[in-house]
């Protein structure tokens, strides 16, 4: 494990036990499109990502109910609009700022997403990288499909 | 929001919170947004009316006496 593993496993564990709900899902929708684009599969902050709210739910140990109205508060205040299975981040510096990830581990400074260059492996998170789509790992129990 | 606070015995055992429009076909059912002792649930389910919930909520209580 290096110390980036580490440093993502830290901040699943802080996050689940002491973030709010809009906490954990900014700061995912911020560590998966760095994943992404440091894969060199999204771009212009936008990314495809065929996951559920039930995904969501059961990534960041919270009710569907709940993250429906937590991207219903992130698309009111513009951070991210949701174009069938790609969210669009609209509003980058605010959402890193919601997930507090620029106090965080992982080689993710300020600078602008497209700027960055980072390894981020996806070891340590509920989901993988498949040809260059995030999945739930635990596929055959999760249901997928549109927002 | 349309909430309702459910007691037992004097104790506070779930909060049901009513879903709005912005839950889709679910609006207007209730939520278990949350139970306490034997009525928290890790996958918190939802009902289409109070008496739904209530039976529920009774079984809950019930099974874990």
């Amino acid at each position: 494990m290096t110390l980036i593993d580490a440093g993502i496993f830290r901040e699943w564990m802080v996050g689940l036990g002491r973030c709010s709900a809009f906490e954990q899902v900014a700061h995912l929708f911020c560590e998966l499109y760095l994943k992404l684009q440091s894969a060199g599969v999204a771009g212009s902050c936008r990314c495809e990502f065929p996951l559920t709210q039930i995904d969501l739910a059961e990534a960041l140990s919270l009710t569907d109910v709940h993250v429906n109205r937590v991207l219903k508060e992130m698309c009111g205040r513009s951070l991210v609009t949701l174009r069938g299975n790609m969210p669009v981040i609209e509003a980058w510096d605010e959402l890193l700022q919601a997930a507090e990830l620029t106090r965080r581990t992982c080689s993710l400074g300020s600078e602008q997403p497209q700027q960055r260059a980072v390894r981020c492996p996806f070891a340590y998170s509920p989901f993988e990288l498949r040809q260059g789509v995030p999945t739930w790992r635990a596929t055959s129990s999760s249901p997928t499909g549109s927002w | 929001m349309e909430s309702h606070l459910v007691f037992s015995d004097g104790f506070l055992v779930a909060v049901l919170v009513r879903m709005s429009d912005i839950h889709g076909d679910r609006a207007g059912m209730w939520f278990l947004e949350a139970g306490f002792g034997p009525v928290d649930h890790p996958d918190p389910p939802t009902f289409a009316n109070l008496d739904e919930a209530q039976s529920w909520v009774e079984w809950r209580l019930e099974c874990k006496r």
